[in-house]
């Protein structure tokens, strides 16, 4: 009797201690592209980590494109483009949102779509012609 | 009857120290949702011939959009609790829409150019609204609904 008392305040106190490592130890994705040249190809991301980053630059290139898709918890997205056509779409879905897109060139298009319960987003464009939109959508 | 005393001991120890990490966790998950709870920020910045186009349905909105350009539009659609939109436009044809709904709604445009079109449509209980132009062709436009009062001017 004494033996399972014990045990059961071990099992206790462990229970105790696991849930605030497990809901602390969420999985963290990051991803950088960095491209320079005349022949920027398209960047295409697709991440549904709990925590989601992502930051391109794409310097150079007719038609420099990014699309962004993230599903967590909190998502993070920076892109930087210069070119002749510049676009950019980004689509996040989580709790907390923050996005920022800069764009230079002859156009520029840039569609921000964020649903969840902070979102953020800026958009900066220098261009002949630009054309943006942010959609912010609470779930 | 010692060995009997610590045993209950360490199980009421280990029963409080679990009730208050419990509690310690929770109460930190309750602060955190309702700090980030619904808040929805859109800042445009352009410089050029343009459009703009904004979208949110939080509890808090905030938009803001400057345009330097020679053709400049935006369009701020906002349904919230309290809503806040902010246009600044320089360019040879300026227009800006503004639809806000929710109970605080506030908006602000100030426009330069040769054409400025200037359109705020607001409902709810507390509705502000200021429209500043300088140009030779001056077009602005307020709507407004008071939810509170129950009529509209």
């Amino acid at each position: 009797m004494k033996i399972s008392l014990k045990t059961m305040a071990a099992v206790l106190a462990s229970a105790a201690l696991s849930t605030p490592y497990g809901a602390s130890a969420g999985a963290i994705s990051s991803i950088s592209v960095v491209q320079f040249g005349a022949q920027v190809q398209p960047v295409v991301i697709s991440q549904s980590s709990q925590v989601n980053a992502v930051g391109v630059l794409q310097v150079g290139g007719s038609v420099p494109s990014a699309s962004v898709v993230q599903t967590g918890q909190n998502n993070f997205v920076g892109i930087l483009q210069f070119g002749g056509n510049t676009s950019a779409n980004v689509g996040q879905v989580g709790e907390t949102n923050v996005s920022f897109v800069g764009q230079s060139g002859g156009s520029a298009n840039a569609v921000l779509g964020q649903i969840g319960q902070l979102n953020a987003g800026t958009v900066m464009q220098f261009g002949n012609v630009n054309s943006s939109t942010v959609v912010q959508i609470k779930p | 009857m010692k060995t009997k005393i610590l045993t209950i001991a360490t199980m009421i120890a280990a029963v409080l120290a679990a009730s208050s990490v419990a509690s310690a966790h929770e109460l930190t998950g309750g602060n955190s949702n309702v700090s980030a709870g619904n808040v929805d920020v859109a800042v445009v910045f352009e410089f050029g011939s343009g459009s703009v186009t904004i979208n949110e349905n939080g509890n808090v909105n905030i938009a803001k959009v400057i345009e330097f350009g020679g053709n400049v539009d935006s369009t701020i659609i906002q349904t919230g609790a309290e809503n806040i939109a902010s246009v600044f436009q320089v360019g040879g044809t300026t227009n800006s829409t503004i639809v806000q709904s929710g109970g605080i709604n506030n908006a602000s445009v100030t426009q330069i150019g040769y054409n400025t079109n200037s359109l705020i449509g607001q409902a709810g209980v507390m509705n502000t609204g200021i429209v500043q132009q300088f140009g030779r062709n001056t077009w602005p436009g307020i709507w407004r609904h008071d939810w509170w009062r129950g009529r509209r001017w």
